[in-house]
């Protein structure tokens, strides 16, 4: 996952990661900052009584505890309304040094803040990804609008001249890269390519049920994702 | 002079008696009845004095009156031709019948005196049975099917003079038979198997959990990719028919109309009504009332193709149904109600262009375009399947395998014995399956361990599993744990039991 990578890489050279607390990109920035015991702030778009998602209410604490910071321009009172989100964007992009692009649809938010940031003087960077998935769309327009293409953190940290620390690399990759003896034939398996559960059963020879059940544990313990076929992959960091 | 003759009507699904009360005297020639029939009754006199007459038979130009008791239901259908021609014939002294308190008759008059089949011949012969009748006299063409009541003597005629014949003891009718331990011998002949189909192991283990629990399952995937394929198998994996079951069925086919040749129904019914499909069809009623499909999948499966191009109302009304297991038909004077204790198995595609998530073909729907699609299917509907499934074509290129593929018997054996299981658990609480547990049951009976619990709040924070997925997880990690023989719930089940609601994560 490259939202994962950048955010824990950035934060242990130093930086602050600013995200607003939506699903997907944003609550992986936030969390892997925390995992890295670096900072983060969210930026809302509603009332401080109004956490949106709901189910982001144990990150909005969790942030708070670990030493970030929430931002919201709103009265607490002020509920979720849809139009303000576009809006609190600019200050996402305001009060940073520089945006990063992990992943955008055409039109999305993320392209909104792309936009704020450029007029902000921000910089602005994006991780190139495939023109024929929807979510790369975007991106592909930024890079083609001036973004600055990276693809690793390393970039990032040297544009904005700082020296880069390689050595704390290390430390994210450990956490990952340790699987447990029963989830090995699966995920070795999926080095190769990317199958469905099917695919999995009849290449290893394992019963459907079993594959199924394995896969989700993996999936929970973060080995393993589901990509837009709904094949399984092993996740990267 | 008066007769009384016997014959039998229709409510809902039960039969009743009639009495068929003729009265021949002198006075200005005409016929009357009275007693609450229907227009198509009232139109039978010309029909039933034609066929007299056509039969060589001198009609007599007195007074009849005639009296379906009792009066205060609703008579429809022709079905009393026979037994009202009968009543006349019994009244002028051309027949003098033995036996004609225990005797029914039932069958529609043509005007050459040809006798018609009728529906619902058998709900009406296993309650003449019950009230003491010993004899039926019925259509050629329904006999197979009243033979099916057992120690009830069935005559087939064919035409007015053969009964009238028959009834004066000049001509012999061989009374109808039916072998119901041949037939359910033979029970088993499916057209399809499971062995038929290549891959797709996933699909196949989650109908096999769907057949095991009585669960309803909703199967998404692009056009071509096998979801009515392997939906027709579906039957063939569920438990046999038990002979009370196989009746009910048969009963309701007959009060249709569909029932073929073989009298009874052995096979558990696969119905798979189009789009267009009315909702008085699917659900039952009309004018003359008839079962819908949902009772014609009574016992077996309702398989809805293309969920998503059904009319939305047609779909809300199958809610109340799904749940009581029958359905009630509000009448004029009446209420009637029919059986529907069906499976339901439903196919969609993923969203309008029906490639969203393949490889095959890029879609081109936006998201807002998928969103709408979805949202056809109301929150209430989805909340009936308890199995949700992803249906992918087979990649032959990737697998390249030459395994044998399973038979449906074999798949049956474990279905059979899980289902065993179930029925022993649940014997006092008047549930058969785990798709019926209430969630005062499901309390009870699928408790969950350390592990568990902390696996599936894990689920509910990493996958975006929605709330409303909860109990279905239980219940169908509850099948699973019962299809691998375990009394309790383990890790594994859950987790497989959550990859069976694929929907719940990737779109709402
Ligand atoms: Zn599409």
């Amino acid at each position: 996952m490259q939202a994962k990578v950048f955010a824990s890489q950035l934060c242990l050279n130093g930086l602050n990661i600013v995200s607003g607390l939506a699903k997907g990109i944003d609550s992986i920035a936030h969390k892997s900052t925390i995992e890295q015991k670096g900072k983060t702030i969210a930026v809302l778009g509603s009332g401080f009584h109004y956490i949106y998602p709901k189910e982001n209410e144990k990150l909005f604490y969790e942030i708070l505890e670990k030493d970030g910071l929430i931002i919201s321009e709103y009265s607490p009172s002020v509920g979720v309304k849809s139009s303000n989100f576009p809006e609190r964007n600019r200050i996402i992009s305001g009060i940073s040094m520089g945006v990063l692009v992990v992943e955008a649809a055409y039109r999305s938010g993320t392209s909104i803040t792309a936009n704020y940031a450029k007029n902000q003087g921000r910089k602005l960077y994006a991780i190139p990804s495939n023109i024929g998935n929807n979510k790369g769309v975007g991106t592909a327009r930024l890079i083609f609008n001036g973004a600055k293409i990276v693809i690793n953190p390393k970039q990032i940290i040297e544009d904005l001249d700082m020296e880069y620390k390689q050595y704390k690399k290390q430390k994210v990759e450990e956490n990952c890269i340790k699987i447990p003896e029963k989830f090995k034939k699966i995920y070795t398996s999926l080095k190769d390519a990317e199958m469905s559960s099917d695919e999995i059963s009849v290449k290893l020879d394992i019963p459907i049920y079993d594959v199924n059940a394995q896969l989700i544990l993996m999936e929970l313990e973060g080995y393993v994702s589901k990509n837009e076929n709904g094949e399984y992959k092993i996740n990267n960091v | 002079m008066l007769s009384i003759i016997r014959s039998m009507a229709l409510n809902g699904v039960d039969g009743y008696l009639i009495n068929v009360q003729v009265d021949v005297s002198g006075g200005l020639p005409g016929w009357e009845i009275v007693g609450l029939p229907d227009t198509a009754i009232k139109e039978s006199k010309e029909r039933i004095r034609i066929a007299i007459r056509n039969s060589g038979i001198e009609f007599p130009s007195r007074k009849i009156t005639v009296n379906l008791a009792p009066a205060n239901t609703k008579k429809e259908g022709s079905f009393l031709d026979l037994p009202i021609a009968i009543g006349v014939l019994q009244a002028i002294g051309v027949l003098d019948i033995d036996d004609i308190d225990t005797t029914v008759f039932i069958g529609e008059l043509s005007l050459d005196g040809v006798i018609n089949k009728v529906n619902g011949i058998l709900p009406r012969c296993i309650e003449a049975k019950k009230l003491g009748i010993n004899r039926v006299i019925v259509p050629k063409e329904n006999a197979k099917e009243a033979a099916i009541v057992k120690d009830l003597e069935v005559i087939p005629v064919r035409n007015l003079l053969e009964t009238v014949y028959f009834l004066n003891g000049t001509k012999k009718i061989e009374k109808e038979i039916v072998d119901i331990e041949k037939i359910f011998s033979h029970k088993n002949k499916y057209k399809y198997d499971f062995s038929e189909i290549k891959g797709q192991g996933n699909i196949k283990r989650a109908l096999e959990i769907a057949a095991a629990g009585a669960h309803n399952c909703l199967m998404v995937g692009s056009p071509g990719s096998g979801k009515t394929m392997m939906a027709r198998r579906l039957p063939t994996i569920l438990p046999d028919l038990t002979f009370e079951e196989a009746l009910e069925v048969t009963k309701i086919h007959s009060i249709s109309g569909i029932l073929d040749n073989n009298s009874i129904i052995t096979q558990r019914p696969f119905r798979a009504p189009h789009h267009t499909v009315s909702s008085v069809a699917l659900i039952g009623g009309g004018k003359i009332p008839k079962p819908g499909e949902i009772s014609l999948a009574h016992y077996g499966i309702l398989f809805l193709d293309e969920l998503t191009e059904f009319n939305k109302h047609t779909l809300e009304v199958l809610r109340v149904p799904l749940e009581d297991r029958k359905v009630s038909i509000s009448r004029v004077n009446a209420t009637l109600t029919y059986p529907c204790n069906f499976m339901l198995i439903a196919s969609m595609n993923p969203c309008p262009c029906g490639y969203y998530g393949t490889k095959e073909k890029k879609c081109n729907c936006s998201e807002k375009q998928i969103k709408t699609y979805m949202g056809k299917i109301s929150g209430p509907l989805l909340d009936r399947f308890d199995i949700q499934i992803e249906v992918k074509p087979v990649d032959f290129d990737k697998i390249k395998s030459n395994k044998k593929e399973e038979k449906s018997s074999d798949i049956k054996k474990r279905v059979d014995k899980a289902r065993k299981i179930q029925y022993e658990r649940y014997k006092q609480y008047n549930v058969f399956s785990n798709s019926e547990l209430t969630p005062k049951l499901i309390e009870e009976f699928c408790i969950l361990d350390e592990k568990s619990k902390n696996l599936l709040e894990m689920s509910y924070e990493k996958l975006g599993l929605s709330a409303r997925a909860y109990s279905k997880i239980l219940k169908v990690s509850r099948t699973i744990a019962d299809l691998d023989g375990k009394t309790n719930i383990e890790v594994k089940h859950v987790a497989e039991a959550i990859q069976y609601r694929n929907l719940d994560r990737k779109y709402f």
